[in-house]
């Protein structure tokens, strides 16, 4: 026997799976639905018994002073496995940094973590080659990329909403983008569109967190086999709340008050409902930045509210209570009886619903994207036309005085995803044996 | 070569475009180029003949030589502009002298240090036309002109009340000395065929070659005519204006070229399958697109990337993207810097000097991979095809909405019309069209390898031995335009015609770079170039979609033509 059997005898430790998640933002800093879902992959990740995550969060010029001299990424706040990517350069329609400084910065991160999987929450202010750049400097790692919207689908934010009017769009073309930005050619759409496909194609698996993105991103070239639903999971923040005594005529709006939530579509209704003489309900708006709207949008927000604080307090059925952060929801959710999400775009999952399915308070939707998959009409929830106000006024109507509905939609209210579960189907995703795939269609082929 | 269309006139006036061939004969290349300016400068015989009192002086022994005189007197009299000793060189009709009564305005007038000058102005000359300028810059330096370019002035109709018809504005670029006295007042003397003129004093604006050269094209980018914009600007260029911005650009191309600067990015490999050469103008964005959507696929990255920059301020921006390519993409890059703009075929020349392979592939900015194995097809063609065949070769393009952009191109012969005070003319012009234009993507009879009279400079993959052997671009073309067809001319007239191949390409025409309005005024010059250069060898053989030229079809049965050399 060797001299070092002892050595070879001992049971190998397994290699612990380390996993790089990078996410648009830091929720901590910039709030919003991608990196807090990402957020909480992270921290559920570290729950995982094998299972090593790092965080590589990037943050734009709102906090100058975390921009350390002649750095490009920088711890976070003393947390040994976090880490901020500070962004510089960025191309917001090429979606890529300018600085080799940024390049380089990122391909030693990624020799320092070593990971087996990279998994992107966007590519959005880190740069869409960075996936090109990953699988060259990593070429054995498993590439996720989680999408959050459609942004390498549609140059309008990835929201696919028409500016021409504000309908949701179903498919990008040369032409039809080219009308949503009348001064750039159809030629740079199928420029913007080879180049997005170019960087995709160095991806193993790409997720949704709702199934009907599915469709939108097979037809615009990504392989099926490729394309896996993966639910957003979050941790159990909130807990069923009693029913109020009485008719259930209290309905909240809880987000960012910018024209894609459809706030003005909710206050038209109320507008309506008014001028048909029922008053007897009220509607609390949760959310703020009404800064980043439309000045259309904004100027019916802020007249409506305005006019609503003339009148006398019998009178006011609206009541704006302003941004909030997940500790106030328990007390801003106690004050309502019904969640309305009457968003005017796909809405991709709608974070919002969960909170509400938390707090044990039916849903009132936009009847597309997110929220219409997610949300049963008349099972657990009510679903109206999309950016449709009158049909969001017979909705509150009907909710606010029809015998128990609210009970019997209360009842059927499913679980919101949890944060386990949702960690446990990544982990199968990224311990599924890589398939190296040839799936990106770029455009069609020339007919030989 | 006096005339251009001189034959052309007689027989269009008749009515017969079937003479239309015989119109390009005087254009054929290799004739001596006229002299349209002279030099102003100190003649013996002319000096002794304008100045009496100078015979006198050299009779009676105060100077033993008239050359003394000039020295001691003459030149700070200024005896040279005057209008005897001018008309004693015979640079001028010889008419009596009638005196400064033939008003002459002078709008504005440029000037490089290495003495090209542009002059616009206008004048009524309704009654005897303008002949020739004369331009003294200095008591003892002056020069002839009669390279003038005739425009329409609708502010000087205006004014002077007068009908339609005349072309009252005037140009002209003239190629004087070196280091001129600019911040002197000089004059410029207009001349009447009845021998009257009248004369203007002016102050010159200095400039560089280059500004002048965008100056000029702009310019004459925005002359208005009475009848068709192209053919009235030939009749300027074939005044003598064309050879004057031909020599111009040709200066400014080689300074510009000597001053390249390179650099390398990336891994270098000990041979490459090919060079992909793109001229970059304006758009850095392209660099990127371009490393991103060709190194994509198979044996991509045995290619060489060669990005040439004809915009000096992008520089820094260029040298960015390329590193941070070659690290993406890990392919090679070479980026070759030009302190301005040499032009599409000199800037593709330039870069073709750097090429570390035998297959150059030079290709817009805006062209890019059908198909993601193009490096293999590519490969494979030239393994694979005849020679012949590949010597030098184009592909069918699409446009992004995915019909045929186009499949070679071709050449037709437009009758221009002129308008002039006594008739209206048509004259010749040759025109590049395309094959399949807007065809649908399954047009097969237009995509399969078959010779053509042209392919386009949006891609041209060719054996480098070939290229050079050719001479590359023609440079006398400005910024660019044209010499594209040159080149596949060049090659057909040594038997060996251009072909398209099965290598399909997105072309976003248009898109990869910023054109100006010197870039207008540059197409223009480039057409009459070509005109002059290719016209009768197209006008005999070559025009029509379905040329009769023998070696385009002896190619296609299998076998080598013959073509009459134009050159």
């Amino acid at each position: 026997m060797p001299r070092n059997s002892a050595l070879q005898t001992k049971p190998s430790k397994p290699e612990p799976l380390r996993v790089l998640l990078v996410s648009l933002f830091h929720p901590e800093l910039v709030r919003g639905g991608a990196q807090q879902i990402c957020y909480e992959l992270f921290e559920e990740l570290k729950q995982q018994p094998g299972v090593v995550p790092t965080l590589l969060a990037s943050i734009d010029g709102s906090y100058p002073n975390l921009f350390k001299s002649g750095a490009c990424i920088t711890g976070f706040d003393g947390r040994e496995d976090e880490f901020l990517f500070l962004m510089q350069d960025y191309d917001y329609w090429w979606h890529k940094t300018s600085s080799p400084r940024m390049i380089d910065a990122f391909v030693e991160f990624l020799h320092t973590v070593r990971p087996d999987v990279v998994h992107f929450h966007h590519f959005f202010t880190f740069g869409v080659d960075l996936l090109t750049l990953t699988r060259n400097e990593l070429p054995n790692a498993r590439i996720v990329l989680t999408f959050h919207e459609f942004m390498s689908i549609c140059a309008a934010d990835g929201q696919m909403v028409r500016k021409t009017d504000r309908s949701l769009c179903t498919r990008a073309s040369g032409v039809r983008c080219h009308q949503c930005f009348p001064d750039r050619s159809p030629e740079q759409f199928l420029m913007r569109r080879l180049w997005m496909q170019r960087h995709l194609a160095a991806v193993d698996a790409f997720t949704c967190p709702s199934r009907f993105m599915l469709p939108f991103y097979e037809e615009w070239g990504l392989g099926p086999e490729q394309l896996y639903h993966i639910t957003n999971g979050q941790r159990r923040y909130g807990t069923l709340q009693p029913p109020s005594a009485g008719a259930k005529k209290r309905f909240g709006f809880f987000g960012q008050l910018l024209d894609n939530k459809g706030v003005h579509i909710l206050l038209r209704a109320v507008g309506l409902l008014r001028a048909q003489g029922f008053t007897d309900f009220v509607v609390e708006i949760n959310g703020e930045n009404i800064r980043w709207a439309s000045p259309a949008v904004r100027e019916e927000v802020e007249s409506f509210l305005a006019a609503e604080r003339e009148l006398p307090p019998k009178e006011q059925i609206v009541v704006l209570n302003g941004g909030y952060h997940i500790d106030d929801l328990a007390s801003r959710m106690g004050r309502i009886d019904w969640c309305v999400v009457p968003s005017t775009w796909w809405e991709i999952f709608g974070l919002v619903i969960s909170e509400a399915w938390m707090f044990g308070k039916p849903v009132i939707c936009s009847n597309r994207g997110g929220p219409g998959e997610r949300v049963k009409h008349e099972v657990d929830g009510l679903q109206f036309q999309l950016g449709d106000p009158r049909s969001l006024a017979e909705t509150i109507r009907r909710a606010a005085t029809e015998e128990g509905l609210w009970e019997r939609l209360r009842a059927n209210l499913p679980e919101p995803p949890s944060r386990p579960d949702m960690a446990r189907e990544f982990l199968a995703l990224y311990r599924r044996e890589r398939v190296v795939s040839n799936a990106i269609k770029m455009l069609p082929e020339v007919v030989q | 070569m006096d005339n251009l269309f001189s034959e052309l006139e007689t027989e269009a006036a008749e009515g017969e475009l079937a003479g239309l061939p015989r119109a390009f004969r005087g254009l054929a290349a290799g004739d001596a180029p006229p002299r349209h300016t002279v030099a102003v400068e100190y003649d013996e015989r002319a000096y002794l003949e304008a100045y009496e009192d100078v015979s006198i002086s050299l009779d009676v022994g105060e100077f033993k030589t008239a050359r003394e005189h000039f020295e001691f007197h003459g030149r700070r009299e200024g005896r040279l502009t005057e209008e005897k000793y001018i008309r004693a060189l015979q640079v001028a009709p010889a008419a009596k002298l009638a005196g400064d009564n033939a008003a002459i305005s002078i709008d504005a007038v440029f000037c490089c240090r290495s003495g090209t000058m542009l002059i616009v102005g206008w004048t009524d000359d309704r009654d005897s036309p303008l002949q020739s300028l004369l331009i003294f810059a200095g008591g003892d330096c002056g020069w002839n002109t009669t390279a003038i370019g005739r425009v329409r002035r609708t502010d000087v109709e205006a004014a002077v009340q007068a009908t339609a018809g005349h072309l009252f504005g005037f140009w002209s670029v003239v190629k004087m000395g070196n280091d001129l006295p600019a911040n002197a007042a000089w004059v410029v003397r207009g001349r009447r065929l009845d021998g009257r003129f009248g004369q203007r004093e002016v102050r010159a604006q200095l400039m560089s070659e280059a500004d002048l050269r965008t100056t000029i094209l702009g310019h004459f980018a925005g002359t208005e005519y009475y009848g068709n914009r192209d053919i009235e600007g030939f009749l300027a260029l074939e005044a003598g204006i064309g050879t004057g911005l031909v020599d111009l650009n040709r200066r400014i191309t080689s300074s510009v070229v000597s001053g390249a600067w390179v650099s390398y990015y990336g891994p270098t490999r000990k041979s490459y399958l090919g060079s992909v050469i793109v001229c970059l103008f304006g758009k850095p964005e392209f660099l990127f697109i371009q490393s991103a959507l060709f190194s994509f696929g198979a044996r991509a990255q045995e290619y060489e990337y060669i990005y040439v920059s004809n915009s000096p301020e992008l520089t820094e921006a260029l040298t960015k993207e390329a590193r941070i390519c070659s690290r993406i993409y890990g392919i090679s890059i070479v980026l070759v810097c030009l302190p301005d703009n040499a032009g599409f075929g000199a800037a593709n020349n330039a870069a073709a000097r750097y090429a570390r392979s035998k297959r150059l592939l030079i290709t817009n900015p805006d062209v890019f991979p059908r198909n993601n194995d193009w490096a293999e097809r590519h490969a494979a063609i030239v393994e694979g095809a005849p020679a012949e065949q590949t010597l030098m070769f184009g592909s069918p393009l699409y446009y992004d909405d995915g019909s045929l952009m186009h499949h070679g191109m071709y050449f037709e012969i437009d009758a221009g019309i002129s308008v002039r005070p006594d008739g209206i003319y048509a004259r010749p012009m040759i025109r590049t069209e395309h094959y399949a234009k807007g065809a649908p993507a399954w047009s097969r009879q237009f995509v399969c390898p078959r010779p053509v009279p042209a392919i386009t400079g949006a891609f041209i993959a060719s054996d480098r031995g070939w290229f050079e052997k050719l001479g590359g671009f023609n440079e006398d073309f400005l910024f660019g335009h044209y010499e594209d067809a040159d080149l596949s001319l060049k090659s057909l007239v040594r038997g060996r015609p251009v072909w398209i191949q099965d290598f399909p390409l997105w072309h976003m025409e248009g898109k990869g770079s910023t054109r100006r309005a010197a870039h207008e005024g540059g197409i223009l010059v480039n057409r009459w170039l070509f005109s002059r250069q290719w016209g009768e060898l197209i006008a005999d053989e070559l025009c029509g979609s379905d040329p009769s030229c023998a070696a385009l079809h002896m190619e296609k049965s299998g076998s080598s033509g013959v073509v009459r050399a134009a050159e």
